[in-house]
């Protein structure tokens, strides 16, 4: 393993640090600018303090993590820890949004993330996998995401407060007509040469990053999906693969379309805002912020060989193994609860009713679940939806909600209760 | 907003952005060109053009001719034109006037042509208008007009015709006149010109080519134009070369084949130039600065050795670089000059008016130098064997096979670090890693193997391995061949199966154990059905180690303990690997409660074998050995069950099975007896198939509704054959049973002989040295002086040191007191006849006499070992053996751990042991029965125990790979199958901490070899702190994961992957660690200098075993790129693997020694002076013309000479000073000499070689211990090659020179063949197969057949004339004809008359003796016609001596006299030759006539055993056809008249005359007239 830093290394990191400490001297001068001296020395500090990273890379006097933080960071790390913080981070998010949404704590929090990440890149592991070159999207979406994540949050909060405030939107406000030509067009134009040169400098320096050969006799260790698929394998962990493969795709496509016919809020069209339509948005966020987009990061950076999850530090040795002893809902019925063995089932009942009676439990709440639920939603906390919805679209709204709420929870029950399947009859290749 | 015409951005500042981002796509769109402009291979292909122009340029100076010549050749053409202009100028009025008359009369003619030709086709169409009229009347005007015209054309006198031959012959008159008068005188002259011009071109023609090559290859704007960025895209000089091999596809792991692109000639470009060797290319870089530099390095260094007091001879080279360097520079630095020079020669020659077919203006005006690194060097240069690669005309062409195939790597890639070049050693990985940065790519499942394993990949083609070998000693891929013998010399192949087939088609080499027991010992049938799959043929390889079955009569429990633990320990050389002691298993790697483990296995091992063997030979039933006692009581019981009753399926099934295995065990153990056990087993067989067909016949009858009976006859049957079934059953297990040596001794021929009472050691070790011991084994005894024998120094390893033998001989079943006796026995069997004590060994009956074998038992247990005090493991404590019990037992089948801890509590004291009800539930052969309780705490609980742990250890650790060990005869191998080990998936080999165990445990070293000199070590390649060497490059590639790096660790230390992995006992690594190079110490070498040697041997070893394990890929090939030799070929592939199969080359020189040089003019001369000192020999010769003896076979490459010989040695005095290679010719060389005259030095002349001209060196295959031996002899006879008479004679032409059945039953079987008491020794007799011995008989013809086409060996079979009575009659005719011409005939006949009347005496006496015999016939006949027959031949008889007296009185000999004009004359006078006292019979016997002092064979052996062209060949110059020089003289030279009373005829006459006899012997040798001259036995006057 590399103890130190090799030097074309320290010299990219202070590279990297030199360009965000122009960026805070930039910021600065930006609130010197609009004479807020505060935030202009607060903002030209942390530029400094970038600066003496950047310079002491340039020395090339080999700072690194330190093995301790790079340990307990590894440690820390798991996919219920990573799936908790992120859920309870867009929790926070949300409630806390006026908080975010300020510039200076957005700016801030871009920084931290950019020193963390420049310190990250001094571990070997963490650059191997964060540096490949496939990889580099992935570490685009995560900041183009935060950053429109942020925007419209932004506009939002700024909306909602005008709409308290009784003032029209801003989309209101700046509602201009322009012109096709040049205004349009042009800009299209633009944007088309410099997309172009953007792909051309990226392809020249980011070459395709070749592996072997494919041969059916070897699947190279982890075998991944494409990047954009990473969260669907991601639930192949929870679920059987017409489940996660097959069920839930179609949900979520079924879904999308669904979306404009179950839509009832004629509020907070055409322009931000998060007042009028919190259920809308704080739905569609967690389904593709929290189940999609951090599925993704997750796979790509933290899943390793034989999908094992690595923590950002680790090593991804292929001969990592961990337990897995989960065990069916079946087993902890009438297994552990009523002390049945469950093979007696089939003696007992035949091949085909013996499995199914065996499955009952697992069927029973599955069954409640999709059918039991909506009703009593519909009675109590969704009453205003139903009336307003109507029963079809409240039953789509509601089904859709469900699958995508069968994710986190079976999460949850594998955390819990090491429950591999709430229903799983291997005859026939059934497993819920 | 309203719209406005406002826009919303401001244009002008979109202009801008618009201009920046259309600024920046171009720029970047030009970056995306400069990348394709940029890429590697073309960078590589425009330095390339430098390389080449450099190379024309440099080439083209080399051939300049000097400027004076050309001047010279010039002028001399100026000259002879100017002749012909002058001669032409006297001739000119008579040329113009002859030639005006020409012209006038050419016109004359060209007139009357043309007026022929249109009056012709007039002529044509009138005709045609006849024709088609159908009119009468109309007809006649066009007849007329033809008729006209007819009459013009052709009237004899005036027609057109007519005028134009006329016309015609006066031109063709003229044509002469003109020739005769002015072409002809000029001839001359012309010629002149032509033969001035012709020499010109002679001296520049190569000069010329180069410069027109120069001057238009030069890299001109054209070609710069095409090469810039963008434009390259159109058709640039620089592109992709690739070569496309749609056969050789890559397998993609289970997805389809792909065809093979190899684009690796992209780059190295000059690949396929003869021209761009390496020495070459480097030259083009030494600029005269460079070499200047070079001086005066080379000067600092002379002056610091100097300084520094270094040693003359120090100094002496760096003189002699020095000088070497000045001559370069010099040479440098007249390139400029010379460059320049051929620039005026050619533009004087231009301005000439010469036609040069290029502008010379053109050549450049500077000398061109490269600046090239040794990797761009060997980037562009030749491969350095294109005799063998590349080249179109080579075997392997680059378009038939691509590069890829053999050197791996990723063919379709352009760029150095994806086409997975793999560096050479740690010190080429780092240049890469600085000029390319290079680095380990994981991507390509297949990197280009390293060039130390290039070999590797001919095992892909060349599945027979020994095809590599050239002219049997020529060896093409040393080190495949080297790993290929280590492998098979150390048994691989007994654990790890190497197979020839996958899936039906054969991948690679055979290496497999032959069937157990061996195939000869089955019966025919057997042993054809076992062969009758060409794709599944039984393995050929026998076990490497000996067999244990009767190991209690050779050594004890205490001395296996001891060299289980530590072979090497024991002998130092010895191939046993080491299974203790390892990097797993020594006591500091074990964990506290398995530290005993190991010695408690050791000892169980060695119980095991003990009581085992002892079993075997002893015939006490409850003492034989397990797996016999074990199917004697089931065969037994099942038999039992037959005579009774019907058996079950599975029972019948599992009878015939144990009575096969039975009958197995005693072929294995017996294999003398094989006939009676197979005979004795088909018995057995048919016995029980006729009675459970009876039974079958009887249970059928009873369940029929009304039961029936078997008749009374079948009842009878069935209850005889029950009784004989016991009978043949208790045969065959006593036909099986081994009988020990305390009962008989056997010898060569199976008869009982006496053990010899106590010997004479000093005989013994005489007899050891000489009779052929020391081909094999060595022994230290030999080096030191004393007993009246020789030293000598013997480094055979065939066979194992016997050193210490001595302390390893003392059987443990020996009674008290008999000990010495015992060991005697066992030394004396064994040499008398191994196989008794060891079927399948490799060592041969010696034919010594008892008392000799005797002999060398005393000397051998005489040489007491000192130097070994080995303390051997512990006597394993009853705790110890407990617990390694508790292992075993609770992995058995069906054992669960409760059962362990039952039957076999950790407690010492009584244990339950296995109790008897768990037996019925245990197989009959179950190991664990062996553990019946209870287990008290004695002996005989330990030896319970002690066997159960030998047993599992053996079969854990897989001894039976090597050894036959009784027990384990249908055990399978353990070891992983290599045959496909070499592209076995890196994935799936478990590295685990290698890579920590090397850092931690070797002294981790660059690079391994000298960089200077490679076959030595690198200065630190040696132990540091304890810790040996390892190269550094192994342990990059174990930190790789790659294979290499997997396997050169497993041979280092196997068990080293355990490291830091905790693993019970019986789950550790088992493979043994093997030592290849088994280095033996040299005198007077340090500790520290020995060691590293042996490391660095070791290293190189076992580098050579990787080599042939890497190449076992088992990749199909299309058949069209197998090597499938031609049958002679294979012959000679095959018979090689034989040959050293049974060390015949231990003994015997087989093959000559093949030297390749260089031909320069030193060279030749010296060849010239050769061929004149040889040349005094010619005169006496007979010249066989076609016979490569005589006459060179014509070389293959112009400017290389091969030569075949023997006897290399260096010789540094006889040639001016020069050291000098000298060889003895075995073939005739033919060369061309300076003087352009081509000779032929024929064989056995001398020939000296300039050593540095050596291209291919290949000594002499075989002979070690006759050389031995000669050195030896030196006391007793100084004359080496008299000393090499009485040593194993050199198999060299021993097809022409043999009959193939002779040999092959001498091989078989052999007699002697020389006189026993002249010669040293006499050939052994091999433990050989009919199909080796075979196999030898085709190699020598097959090698006579393709090295020598002129010898007349056309076929296995020889057919020899002189077995046909035509031929006598036709030579007497002929001789009786030369007797008359000569006028000789009446005097022969003179000569013949007392011989006739003594075969008439003769004749009368044995008719006489006869007659009496005849009477009794016919008084004994009975009456009438058959007595009447037998009277008349008693009449006959009595007519005939009547008759033959009177011819004696009368001296009549016509009839005798008639017989000898037909048939005798030849014979007789031949016969007379050969009994001559001063010829043959000085040396030779003849039958039973014995010469005075016998040395060669006895001459009757020569019809069965010689073939006739050779025999003649041989009596006409012996010399010739020999390795040395032999001791037979050359009786009739050619240039001597000798022995003309005795046969009339010229030398080469008398040489056929004598050979026609020899190859009739017998019969010649009893025609009558022959008998009365046969020789006076022993003892006749000279």
């Amino acid at each position: 393993m590399e103890h130190t830093l090799d030097k074309g290394l320290q010299n990219g990191l202070a590279f990297f640090y030199l360009l965000v400490a122009l960026l805070n001297f930039g910021f600065a001068a930006y609130w010197y600018g609009v004479k807020k001296l505060a935030a202009a020395a607060i903002w030209a500090a942390v530029g400094a303090l970038f600066l003496i990273h950047c310079v002491g890379y340039f020395a090339h006097l080999g700072w690194s993590l330190p093995f301790g933080i790079r340990e307990a960071v590894d440690q820390a790390t798991g996919p219920v820890v990573y799936t908790m913080l992120s859920i309870v981070g867009f929790i926070v998010l949300l409630v806390f949004r006026r908080f975010f949404v300020q510039p200076n704590i957005a700016w801030a929090l871009l920084q931290l993330s950019l020193l963390i990440g420049g310190w990250a890149m001094t571990d070997p592991n963490f650059r191997d996998i964060v540096a490949k070159e496939d990889n580099v999207p992935i570490t685009m979406l995560i900041y183009s995401v935060g950053f429109f994540t942020w925007a419209a949050l932004y506009r939002a909060v700024q909306n909602d407060d005008r709409i308290a405030r009784g003032e029209p939107v801003l989309e209101k406000v700046e509602d201009e007509k322009v012109l096709v030509w040049p205004d349009l067009v042009y800009t299209e134009l633009i944007a088309m040469i410099i997309a172009t040169f953007v792909l051309v400098i990226w392809a020249v320096l980011l070459k395709a990053p070749l592996e072997q050969p494919a041969t059916s006799a070897k699947a190279p260790n982890p075998s991944k999906a494409p990047w954009y698929f990473l969260g669907l394998q991601e639930m192949l962990v929870y679920y059987d693969p017409w489940m996660a493969g097959v069920v839930l795709p179609t949900m979520i496509v079924i879904g999308l379309m669904a979306i404009p016919y179950i839509d009832f809020n004629r509020q907070g069209n055409g322009y931000y805002s998060f007042a009028e339509r919190k259920f809308a948005v704080s739905i569609f966020l967690f389904g593709f912020v929290v189940l999609w987009v951090t599925l993704i990061v997750l796979g790509t950076f933290l899943r390793g060989p034989n999908w094992n999850f690595f923590g950002p530090f680790e090593y991804w040795d292929p001969h990592k193994v961990l337990p897995l002893n989960n065990v069916n809902l079946s087993q902890l019925f009438w297994l552990n609860m009523l002390h049945m063995p469950l093979d007696d089932f089939k003696v007992r009942f035949g091949n085909f009713l013996g499995p199914i009676i065996r499955e009952l439990p697992g069927i029973i709440v599955v069954l409640l679940y999709l059918f039991a639920l909506p009703p009593l939603l519909a009675r109590t906390v969704m009453r205003p939806f139903f009336v307003r919805m109507g029963f079809v679209r409240f039953i789509l709204l509601v089904t859709l909600i469900q699958f995508m709420a069968a994710l986190p929870l079976k999460m949850l029950l594998r955390w819990t209760l090491n429950l591999k399947y709430i229903v799983a009859i291997p005859e026939i290749f059934f497993n819920i | 907003m309203a719209a406005t015409d406002q826009t919303y951005r401001k244009q002008k500042t979109l202009d801008i952005v618009f201009a920046v981002s259309c600024i920046l796509m171009l720029l970047s769109t030009f970056w995306m060109f400069w990348q394709d402009y940029d890429r590697q291979f073309k960078h590589v292909q425009r330095d390339f053009r430098d390389v080449e122009e450099a190379m024309n340029e440099h080439q083209m100076i080399a051939q300049l001719p000097s400027k004076e010549e050309v001047e010279a050749k010039r002028k001399a053409i100026a000259d002879a034109k100017q002749t012909y202009e002058s001669e032409h100028d006297k001739l000119r009025p008579r040329e113009r006037e002859l030639m005006a008359l020409h012209d006038r009369k050419d016109n004359e003619y060209r007139g009357i042509k043309a007026d022929f030709d249109s009056k012709m086709s007039l002529y044509n169409i009138a005709v045609e208008h006849v024709g088609k009229e159908t009119n009468a009347d109309l007809k006649k005007a066009p007849q007329k007009e033809a008729d006209d015209l007819r009459k013009e054309l052709f009237d004899p006198q005036t027609g057109l015709q007519k005028q134009l031959t006329d016309a015609q012959d006066a031109l063709d008159k003229i044509d002469q006149q003109i020739k005769k008068d002015v072409t002809q005188p000029l001839d001359g002259p012309q010629q002149a010109v032509n033969q001035a011009e012709d020499n010109l071109k002679k001296l520049t023609a190569s000069f010329d080519r180069l410069a027109k090559v120069t001057s238009q290859k030069r890299w001109k704007f054209g070609d710069l134009f095409r090469t810039l960025p963008i434009l390259d895209a159109f058709e640039s000089p620089t592109k992709i070369k690739q070569l496309w091999l749609p056969d050789l596809t890559i397998d993609y792991g289970g997805f389809k084949d792909v065809p093979r692109y190899d684009r690796c000639i992209s780059c190295h470009l000059g690949i396929e130039r003869g021209s761009f060797d390496h020495a070459t290319l480097t030259r083009l870089t030494r600029t005269p600065d460079i070499i200047s530099a070079d001086i005066n390095k080379a000067q600092a260094r002379k002056k610091e050795l100097e300084s520094k007091d270094g040693s003359e001879e120090d100094i002496k080279r760096v003189d002699n670089t020095i000088q070497k360097l000045e001559k370069e520079r010099d040479r440098a630095n007249g390139m400029k000059a010379r460059l320049d020079q051929a620039r005026d020669i050619l533009m004087a020659r231009k301005n000439a008016g010469e036609n040069l077919g290029f502008d010379p203006s053109d050549l450049p005006d500077k000398v061109k130098w490269l600046n090239m690194t040794p990797g761009q060097i060997t980037q562009y240069a030749a491969h350095p064997r294109l005799d063998l690669f590349v080249d179109a005309n080579s075997p392997h062409s680059m378009e038939k096979f691509g590069c890829t195939i053999c050197h791996q790597g990723q063919g379709s890639a352009t760029d150095f670090l994806l086409s997975a070049h793999t560096p050479a050693d740690a010190r080429q990985e780092e240049e890469w890693h600085k000029e390319y940065g290079w680095a380990h790519s994981h991507y390509w499942d297949f990197p280009m193997l390293s060039s130390r394993f290039t070999e590797s990949s001919c095992l892909k083609c060349h599945h027979e391995v020994t095809d590599l070998i050239r002219h049997g000693s020529k060896e093409e891929a040393p080190k495949l061949l080297r790993g290929y013998n280590l492998v098979r010399e150390n048994g691989c192949f007994g654990c790890h199966e190497i197979s020839a087939f996958k899936a039906g088609r054969e991948v690679g080499p055979d290496l497999r154990l032959e069937p157990q027991p061996a195939l000869e010992y089955l019966t025919p049938s057997e042993q054809d059905k076992a062969k009758s799959d060409p794709l599944n043929l039984p393995g050929a390889y026998r076990k490497v180690g000996p067999s244990l079955r009767r190991i209690a009569e050779k050594t004890n429990q205490d001395w296996v303990r001891k060299w289980i633990q530590s072979p090497r320990g024991f002998r130092p050389d010895t191939k046993m690997p080491h299974f203790f002691g390892l990097s797993n298993n020594s006591k500091e790697a074990l964990p506290e409660e398995q530290q005993k483990f190991p010695d408690a296995e050791i000892a169980g091992i060695a119980y095991y074998l003990m009581a085992e063997s002892k079993g075997n030979l002893e015939s006490d039933t409850t003492k034989k050995d397990n797996a016999r006692k074990v199917l004697e009581s089931r065969i037994a019981d099942l038999q039992k069950v037959l005579k009774g009753d019907l058996l079950q399926d599975r029972d019948w099934k599992e009878l015939t099975d144990a009575c096969r295995r039975l009958a197995d065990l005693g072929l294995m153990s017996v294999p003398a007896q094989a006939n009676e056990i197979n005979h004795l087993l088909t018995r057995q067989r048919q016995l029980q198939d006729r009675m459970q067909e009876l039974r079958k016949r009887e249970a059928a009858l009873k369940a029929k509704p009304e039961a029936e009976e078997l008749s009374a006859d079948e009842n009878k049957e069935l209850s005889q054959a029950g009784g004989e079934l016991d009978k043949v059953t208790k045969d065959l297990i006593d036909a099986g049973q081994i009988t020990p040596l305390a009962k008989r001794i056997t010898d060569e021929e199976g008869k009982t002989v006496d053990v010899p009472k106590k010997g004479d050691a000093a005989k013994g070790r005489k007899l050891f040295t000489e009779k052929g011991c020391m081909a094999c084994h060595s022994h230290e005894g030999t080096t030191k002086a004393g007993d009246g024998v020789g030293v000598v120094q013997g480094e055979a390893n065939f066979g194992p040191n016997l050193s210490r033998l001595a302390a390893k001989i003392a059987p443990e079943i020996a009674a008290k007191g008999e000990l010495e006796e015992a060991k005697r026995r066992w030394i004396v069997q064994w040499v008398l006849n191994p196989t008794i004590y060891h079927p399948r060994t490799r060592m041969p009956i010696t034919h010594l006499s008892p008392e000799d074998a005797g002999n060398v038992a005393e000397w051998l247990l005489s040489q007491r070992v000192t130097d070994w005090e080995d303390k051997g493991p512990e006597e394993p404590k009853a705790m110890d053996l407990v617990s390694l019990a508790r292992l075993y037992l609770g992995k058995a089948p069906g054992f669960t751990r409760l059962d362990v801890e039952n039957f076999l509590p950790p407690n010492t004291g009584e244990l339950p042991g296995i109790p008897d009800d768990r037996l019925g539930n245990l197989p009959p052969d179950s190991d664990e029965r062996k553990l019946n309780g209870p287990i008290k705490d004695d002996a005989e609980g330990q030896a319970k125990l002690k066997w159960y742990i030998g047993r599992k250890a053996i079969n854990r650790l897989g001894c039976f790979g090597c050894h036959d060990v009784p027990g384990f005869e249908t055990a399978k191998p353990i070891g992983t199958a290599l045959n496909d080990w070499g592209k076995k998936d890196a994935d799936r080999i478990a590295f685990e901490d290698a890579d920590i165990f090397i850092r931690d445990n070797y002294n981790v070293v660059p690079v391994r070899n000298n960089p200077d000199d490679k076959s030595k070590p690198a200065a630190d390649w040696h132990a540091k702190d304890g810790k040996q060497p390892y190269e550094k490059l192994y342990a990059e590639a174990v930190n790789h994961h790659r294979r290499e790096g997997f396997l050169h660790q497993k041979l280092v230390e196997p068990r080293s992957f355990d490291f830091h992995r905790i693993r019970t006992w019986d789950d550790r690594l088992r493979m043994p660690q093997f030592r290849f190079a088994r280095t033996t110490r040299h005198k007077n070498e340090s500790d520290e200098a020995f060691h590293a040697r042996q490391e660095f041997e070791e290293a190189e070893a076992r580098e050579a075993v990787m080599t042939f394990i890497l190449g076992l890929v088992a990749e199909p090939m299309p058949l069209k790129y197998l090597n499938r030799p031609a049958p002679d070929r294979l012959a000679e592939v095959k018979g090689h693997q034989v040959l050293e199969k049974f060390n015949c080359s231990g003994c015997h020189q087989i093959r000559p020694g093949v030297y390749e040089f260089k031909t320069s003019d030193e060279g030749l001369t010296f060849l010239q002076e050769a061929y004149k000192s040889s040349s005094s020999s010619f005169k006496k010769d007979h010249v066989f013309p076609g016979h490569n003896a005589w006459v060179g076979a014509p070389q293959t490459s112009a400017d290389r000479l091969t030569v075949f010989g023997t006897h290399p040695k260096m010789d540094d005095t006889s040639y001016e000073d020069r050291r000098m290679l000298v060889v003895r010719l075995t073939d005739a060389l033919r060369f061309t000499g300076t003087d352009r005259v081509t000779r032929n030095l024929p064989a056995a002349s001398v020939v000296p070689i300039i050593p540095e001209s050596l291209t291919v060196r290949a000594d002499p295959w075989g002979g070690t211990f006759t050389e031995l031996m000669t050195g030896y002899m030196k006391p007793r006879e100084a004359d080496p090659d008299k000393a090499r008479s009485m040593l194993p004679p050199p198999l060299i032409r021993e097809g022409e020179r043999v009959q193939p059945n002779w040999l092959y039953g001498f091989l078989l079987n052999p007699p002697p063949v020389r006189p026993t008491n002249y010669m040293m020794l006499r050939m052994p007799k091999f433990n050989m197969s009919s199909e080796d011995a075979r196999a030898l008989v085709n190699y020598f013809s097959g090698v006579s057949r393709l090295t020598n086409p002129g010898s007349g060996v056309t076929s296995e079979y020889v057919d020899v004339h002189q077995h046909d009575e035509a031929y006598w009659q036709a030579r007497t005719r002929e001789y009786i004809k030369r007797l008359k011409g000569d006028k000789k005939y009446d005097e022969r006949v003179k000569q013949m008359e007392p011989v006739w009347q003594d075969a008439l005496k003769r004749q009368i006496a044995e008719a006489e003796a006869g007659l009496d015999a005849a009477k009794q016939a016919v008084k004994d006949a009975p009456e009438g016609e058959p007595r009447k027959q037998k009277q008349q031949d008693v009449d006959a008889r009595e007519a005939n001596i009547k008759k033959w007296k009177e011819e004696l009185d009368k001296k009549n000999y016509d009839r005798l006299r008639k017989h000898w004009d037909e048939k005798g004359a030849y014979a007789s006078d031949a016969y007379r030759l050969v009994t001559d006292r001063n010829l043959c019979l000085q040396c030779h016997s003849v039958g039973d006539v014995s010469a005075a002092l016998p040395q060669g064979p006895n001459l009757d052996l020569t019809a069965q055993r010689l073939r006739p062209e050779w025999v003649r060949q041989w009596i006409a110059n012996p010399d010739r056809l020999f390795g040395y020089k032999p001791a037979m003289p050359q009786n009739f030279p050619n240039d001597s008249l000798e022995y003309q009373n005795v046969f009339l005829g010229r030398p080469l006459d008398q040489v056929t005359a004598v050979r026609d006899v020899l190859m009739a012997l017998p019969r010649v040798a009893d025609m009558p007239g022959n008998r009365s001259r046969a020789p006076v036995a022993a003892g006749g006057t000279k």
